[in-house]
């Protein structure tokens, strides 16, 4: 990956952007309204089978993590929704639901422009695009309620159809509960808005869009404030980064496991609090900077070769590794065939020179899908694997610790610009 | 200029316009990369040589890069993408966008990962956080010897 080019411009326009960000944006995210007081409530997540009406069609979920979560009308404690299998993503920024999933009990308030136009966002996954209008909420979460946060509500009818900036070339649109997967994602990745400086910056950024009249929107500047915001990293206390914990499942897996989202990381290390996010001897591992050439990555060391696209996501469903020694699958070349058993170790490298070693499993997909436990199907496998590439020889720089290395230990994510073990974020530890 | 000219000028200036949705660059000959750099509003593109291809640089104004790799026939056989910013896979991709859009709609339980392997196209796309890379070939046309893997 190449440096964005004309960087110095935008240190210059940094301090402009700020105040942007003070002055412009129409309504913006404020402190919320009361704080918990033993730190955090943590937040009970699981992974089943995912939302039911996807279930009885028979796309059972497969090693995701979810998340229910309930927003309200801003100020109110009634006009609320509570909305289930909500995925929950390290590897995305901010709070997003499914138009089709909310009930109308809550009201979404249009996010203004300068202009006072209502805001949309087209956000660009890998395999698709999603498409709405960004809005604010009042999000119940650790606790406390978060005002007026801005969030995506995918699908919105108020701002019409996707333009052809975000329509084309981006993939296919994802608004559906069918073609999505769950009723909406809670982006808890490092960085706090989803965009950034970039989009408060540059006009064609492609991912926001101001819509005179509603519809017919054009891609434009969004402030800071305006922008789809990481609801963790606002509340009250604990909001330096997440902890992800879940036990250890046995190979083959299970039908269900829940664990728990702590908020912040070392911010609460007494014994006992209930929302203990001690960092002990974990690990921290810097993302690499802009500059680099691998910005934004880890590095990892896997069967004697160096990778330098390295990353751990709880959005991906599996290990992504480059592996041409274990087989793929016949049926589907997204996963691994191994006739036995496989392990392996690997190590991963952050940008302050600190490495971390672990281990995993990779066992046969096909096998994996058709077992049972106690009579039931699985939905959580503790050793999934597949190729980080489609390349011929599975070779890539890619290295995907996904959902099976966030069991049986807790994974740290340090938001960008705070500060755990004297390490600057964006980091992650386990 | 007299007005007789004038139905060709309009014909080069139709031409021109409607071009790239027909003549994008995977599978398609050296020329429609430059189709692609005024389409996506790139830069000029530098052309490095590897073993057994060319490599056709470019880089949009957001900053990412978009390389295509055209063997020694002409034809580009290979593209990849990595930046800030997603690119254009419609023109990249060219009629194999289709292909792409169909595949991707298949749930795999990742939105980060996209991996696409079929006899004429072999697609991987990645987002994590706040970057887009990605791949692909068409292996017919993978001149004898290139390992696909070292397309970088």
């Amino acid at each position: 990956m190449r440096i964005i080019r004309s960087q110095w411009l935008w240190v210059v326009s940094i301090l402009l952007v700020l105040g942007l960000a003070a002055c412009g944006g129409g309504k913006s995210a404020s402190s919320p309204t009361n704080s918990a007081p033993n730190g955090s409530t943590p937040l009970s997540i699981i992974m089943d089978a995912g939302p039911p009406s996807l279930v009885a069609q028979n796309q059972s979920a497969a090693n995701m993590i979810f998340a229910t979560i309930t927003i309200c009308t801003h100020g109110s404690t009634t006009a609320c929704q509570t909305i289930d299998h909500i995925q929950v993503d390290t590897g995305s920024v901010g709070l997003r639901i499914l138009s089709s999933a909310l009930n109308g009990t809550a009201a979404p308030a249009a996010v203004l422009d300068s202009s006072s136009n209502p805001m949309a966002e087209c956000l660009v996954f890998g395999d698709g695009h999603i498409w709405g209008s960004v809005a604010l909420v009042d999000v119940n979460l650790g606790g406390s309620t978060l005002s007026n946060v801005p969030v995506h509500i995918i699908g919105s009818s108020t701002v019409g159809a996707d333009p052809a900036a975000c329509s084309t070339g981006n993939g296919p649109a994802e608004q559906t509960l069918a073609a999505f997967g769950a009723n909406g994602i809670l982006g808890i990745g490092n960085y706090i808005q989803d965009c950034g400086i970039y989009c408060a910056l540059t006009t064609s950024n492609g991912q926001y869009f101001s819509c005179p009249s509603g519809t017919n929107c054009v891609s434009s500047t969004a402030s800071l404030t305006s922008q789809v915001i990481n609801p963790a990293s606002l509340v009250p206390v604990d909001h330096n980064g997440v902890t992800l914990s879940f036990p250890a499942v046995t190979a083959p897996g299970a039908a269900s496991v829940t664990g728990t989202l702590y908020f912040g990381v070392n911010t609460e290390t007494t014994a006992g609090a209930q929302n203990n996010n001690a960092i002990g001897a974990a690990k921290i591992l810097q993302f690499a900077p802009a500059t680099a050439t691998n910005a934004g990555y880890l590095t990892a060391t896997y069967n004697g070769s160096t990778y330098s696209q390295a990353f751990i996501d709880s959005g991906s469903n599996a290990y992504f590794l480059p592996d041409s020694s274990i087989p793929t699958c016949t049926d589907s070349t997204s996963f691994y065939c191994p006739t036995n058993s496989v392990t392996k170790s690997f190590s991963l490298a952050g940008y302050n020179g600190t490495v971390a070693s672990g281990s995993l499993v990779i066992d046969n997909a096909d096998t994996l899908f058709s077992s049972q436990v106690a009579n039931s199907y699985l939905n959580v496998f503790p050793t999934l694997g597949g190729p980080s590439s489609s390349a011929a020889n599975g070779s890539s720089n890619w290295f995907d610790l996904g959902v099976p290395f966030f069991l049986g230990r807790k994974v740290y994510i340090i938001f960008e610009n705070a500060t755990v073990g004297g390490v600057q974020g964006p980091a992650v530890a386990f | 200029m007299t007005a007789k000219y004038l139905p060709g000028l309009f014909c080069v200036l139709v031409c021109l316009l409607t071009a790239p949705s027909v003549q994008a660059a995977l599978g398609q000959d050296r020329a429609s990369i430059l189709v692609d750099h005024k389409v996506m509003g790139a830069n000029e593109p530098t052309v490095s040589q590897g073993v057994g291809y060319q490599i056709h640089e470019m880089q949009h104004p957001s900053g990412t890069i978009v390389r295509e790799f055209v063997s020694p026939q002409g034809q580009v056989f290979a593209v990849n993408w990595s930046g800030r910013v997603p690119t254009n896979l419609q023109q990249l991709l060219g009629p194999h966008y289709e292909q792409f859009t169909k595949s991707a709609l298949v749930r795999t339980g990742s939105h980060h990962m996209l991996r696409i392997n079929q006899p004429d196209l072999v697609l991987t796309n990645v987002q994590y956080l706040r970057h887009y890379e990605g791949q692909a070939y068409i292996p017919a046309m993978v001149p004898t010897g290139v390992d696909t893997s070292q397309l970088k």
